[in-house]
This record gives C-alpha cells, structure tokens and sequence, in this order.
C-alpha cells in the first residue's frame, strides 16, 4: 500500500504543478473569469482517489504557492483547499458508490464552498471586488469535473496491489 | 458472533489517523497566517523568496502568449513599410507638437517663479517590460521586468503613453508588482482638469471602471471631462490623464454623486510602460516605506534620472515636499 501511496504522490506533484500554470495561464479576460478552479479539482481527485494520507500537506503547498502568484492574503487558498480536501475525504464513502453523474452533482457544493471562502477572504482583507463573477467558476469546476475524473482514470497506474 | 475473524472488523475506508483534528489545526493555523499577513508585512520576506521560486511556473504559463507574439515575426514587408511609414509620420508630428511644449514648460516655469511656487515638470521615467498580469479576475496586477537593481521603490507611478496606470505595491530584486487603477483597492487622487476639482478615482474592480463617489451634489463636473492626476498625496506625479468621465450617477435629492470614468491609459493592451519617478515621493517624509528605498537605489549606481531620461534635467539633490500650489489650496476643501 505504501508505495502505491508514493506512486500516486509522484502524479499528484506534476499534477498540482501543471494546475498551478493552468491556473496562471493568460486567456482572454471572458474566459479567464470562467477559469475553473483546477488546484482546487486536482486536490479533490486526489482526496477521492487516495486515502488522503498525507494530502494536508501539498494543499496547503499548493494554496501558499496560489496566494503568492495571486497576491492575496497568505493563508486564503490554504483556508479554502484545507475545506476542499476534508470535505471531500469526508464524503468518499458517497462518492464511491455513486455514478459519475452523482458525484459531480455531489462536489458541486464542495466548490460553491471554496469559491465562498475566497469570497469571504476578500471581505476579510477589504477587498471590494465585483462578487458576481466570483461564481463563474463555480460552473465551469463543476462542468469540468467528470471530463478530468474520466482523463485521470485513464491515466492512473493500473497495477493495484491486493 | 464470535467466528468473525478481526480482519473483517476493519473499517471498509481506511482513514488517515485524526485527520479532522490536522484539518482544524491547519484551518487555524492559516486563518491566523491571513490575518498576520493581511495587517502586517512580516511575511513579505518569505513571500518574495517564494515568488522567486515560482518565477518558473510564471514563465511557463507565459508560453502561449509567447508563442502567439511568434506569429508576429511572419509578417509581411509591405505590412512592415506601412507601419514604418506611419510610425515616422507619427514621430514628426510628436517632435513638432514636443518642440512646442518645450517652449509651454519654459514659459510656465517662469509664470511659476513669478508666482514663487516650485512645481517640476519633467519627470523622469523608466521603461519597464509587462511580463505578466494577474489572471485572478478580481485582482487587477502586473509584473514587470523592473526591481529594486533598477532604483524602483514602492508606490511609484506607472503609466503608459495615454494616462497613468497603476502603481508599484511589491518590489523584487528583479520584478516589481504594479496595481492597475481599476483595481477596487487603488484610489489615485484626480482632478477635473476643466475646473480644477480635486477628487479621488477609484477602481471599480470590473476591470474596466474608475469610480469617483462622494462628489457634492453640486459639483461642476461632465460627461466628457478629462481627469488628470494631482499631486495631492505626494505618490503620483501631477498632470498626467487619467481617465475620462463617462457617466454620472445622482439621484435628484441626494447629497452626493457618483461619476464613472474610463481611464485613458490602455490597460491590458501594451507590452511596455514607464515608471515615472517623482521628486515629491522621494523626499516626502510620510511615506516610509519609500525612503530607505531610494538611497538603495543611488547606490546601485543605476541612476535612474540620468540613465534614462533624456529630458531630465534636474539631477541636483531631492527637492523638500512642494507647498500646496495656490491652485490645489482654493480646490481641496470641495472634495
């Protein structure tokens, strides 16, 4: 088990490297505003897929790396992947037995919460931005979930230990 | 009961041991890091070792739009002589209305020795390459190829050909982090240039917006009126436009009004802007972040005045805070 463990934590590193630069990524500002939150669905599949030993920690990696590339307060993206990966470790019993359909529309809160957390961060550090196309990612996230759960599939090492 | 053997009774999800306790614990830890980051700079240090660290992960996501600026190198050289041939046209007319401003600023210099204020016009400026913006739609940022090595400090202006756009809120050795003024958390002191009317611009925070509130009910301001920015506060260099009012917001009774401005300088259009050093900043004694700044910056050797402004001439000591000309004096208890 254990070096399954290692092998999924040597994808999840160029995973999370590769959303970091998704999430940076210059786009036209229409389709920026709806760039899903893929640190925050890369983190999720993994908490899905692995038994979330260890995941605290390259989150709260991730979350610093995200608030230092996006000049927020240290600390807002660590808040809202710390949620993203409980809640999603915490709800794996569910989303197991469910359809892929299902748990899309499972998860689809967990990013309505990271997208209010980031919402709420900005009113804690009085920052009055426009909330409204705060939710636009929200959709795309959710839209965006099944397509990378099946890519992800696809990629994963087939080889399970038993 | 008893014929079960113990490996059945393991739970079927096996869970990582107290994981909602690391959860709260890190939950906690990181809301005390937001609010120690948000009222104090302690991190700041830690937080440009890590920026420099994901210089890598801001570079590649620059690719595309490197890639597609490849795409210019194909041009034609009918289109090449064209834009050259108006590129020249343009520069001559320039030169022609320069020269006639040259004569504008001596003789206002006069007038203004007359009138024993002192005000210096020129400024000098830097050209700094835009390497990045920020992709987060509620923050409104550039990176630029410019640092403390060039004599940037913060809270410096940065302005493009057409107006002023932002300032200078982080500064790295190599890159510095402007603010664009249609962020919600840039104000920049403005005045009406039809009337004078000293007045603060926000950013709206939809990228495209400033937003004036809080004008009298009364004010004498129009659809139309060119803001250009005051030196009020000592951070922005005066004179420069701003943006231009397009709407106006007041609903009959009230005591206030709102204006809504475009800024004139293209936000999210060049790759090139200027940073503008201004006398009044440097030796201004409020703003301590900038002072130890700048002696850094003399002693890199990069003189910034000299090095890349043809047109700056004062290169003697710093001047002292200029006292509030008449004209800023009559119009700032309107705001």
């Amino acid at each position: 088990m254990t070096t399954s463990i290692r092998s999924q934590y040597l994808m999840l590193i160029p995973a999370l490297i590769l959303a970091l630069v998704l999430q940076t990524v210059a786009l036209p500002p229409l389709l920026s505003a709806m760039r899903p939150s893929w640190v925050a669905l890369i983190l999720g599949y993994w908490a899905y897929r692995s038994n979330g030993v260890g995941l605290l920690l390259p989150s709260a990696a991730a979350g610093l790396c995200l608030d230092v590339m996006f000049n927020t307060a240290l600390g807002t993206h660590v808040v809202a992947l710390t949620v993203v990966v409980y809640a999603t470790l915490k709800l794996r019993g569910f989303l197991y037995l469910s359809p892929l359909w299902q748990t899309t529309l499972i998860l689809a809160p967990i990013w309505l919460l990271y997208s209010f957390i980031l919402f709420w961060a900005d009113g804690a550090t009085l920052h009055a931005a426009a909330p409204l196309a705060r939710w636009l990612p929200v959709i795309s996230t959710t839209v965006l979930w099944p397509l990378m759960f099946l890519i992800l599939q696809l990629l994963r090492p087939v080889t399970r230990p038993r | 009961m008893n014929t079960l053997s113990g490996n059945t009774r393991k739970p079927l999800f096996q869970r990582g041991s107290g994981l909602g306790l690391r959860a709260a614990l890190l939950l906690l830890l990181s809301i005390a890091l937001l609010a120690v980051d948000h009222r104090t700079e302690t991190f700041d240090p830690a937080r440009n070792v890590m920026s420099q660290l994901l210089a890598p992960i801001i570079w590649t996501s620059r690719l595309p739009s490197t890639v597609s600026a490849i795409g210019n190198y194909a041009q034609t050289r009918g289109e090449l002589m064209a834009e050259n041939e108006h590129l020249s046209e343009s520069l001559l007319r320039l030169r022609a209305r320069t020269s006639k401003v040259q004569a504008l600023e001596a003789e206002n210099q006069r007038l203004r020795e007359l009138l024993s204020s002192s005000e210096q016009i020129e400024d000098s400026v830097l050209v700094a390459e835009i390497l990045a913006t920020n992709q987060d739609p509620y923050r409104h940022q550039i990176v630029l190829n410019r640092g403390t090595g060039d004599g940037v400090y913060r809270g410096q202006a940065i302005i493009d050909a057409y107006g002023v756009l932002g300032q200078v809120v982080r500064v790295l050795p190599d890159t510095a982090v402007g603010l664009l003024i249609t962020d919600p958390d840039h104000g920049v002191p403005v005045e009406v240039n039809r009337t004078g009317l000293q007045t603060v611009a926000l950013g709206r925070g939809d990228g495209q917006g400033l937003s004036l509130p809080f004008l009298p009910g009364n004010a004498d301001i129009k659809v139309g009126d060119l803001l250009v920015s005051s030196a009020l506060g000592g951070r922005f260099p005066p004179g420069y436009p701003v943006g231009e009012v397009a709407e106006l917001l007041y609903q009959p009774g009230e005591h206030f009004m709102e204006a809504i401005a475009y800024p004139t300088a293209r936000i999210n259009q060049g790759r090139q802007v200027l940073l503008v050093w201004s006398e009044t900043v440097q030796s201004e004694p409020g703003i301590t972040e900038t002072v130890p700044a700048m002696p850094a910056a003399e002693g890199t050797g990069v003189e910034p005045k000299a090095a890349t402004a043809p047109t700056a001439e004062q290169a003697g000591p710093p001047k002292p805070l200029t006292p509030a000309t008449p004209n800023t004096a009559t119009t700032a208890p309107e705001q």
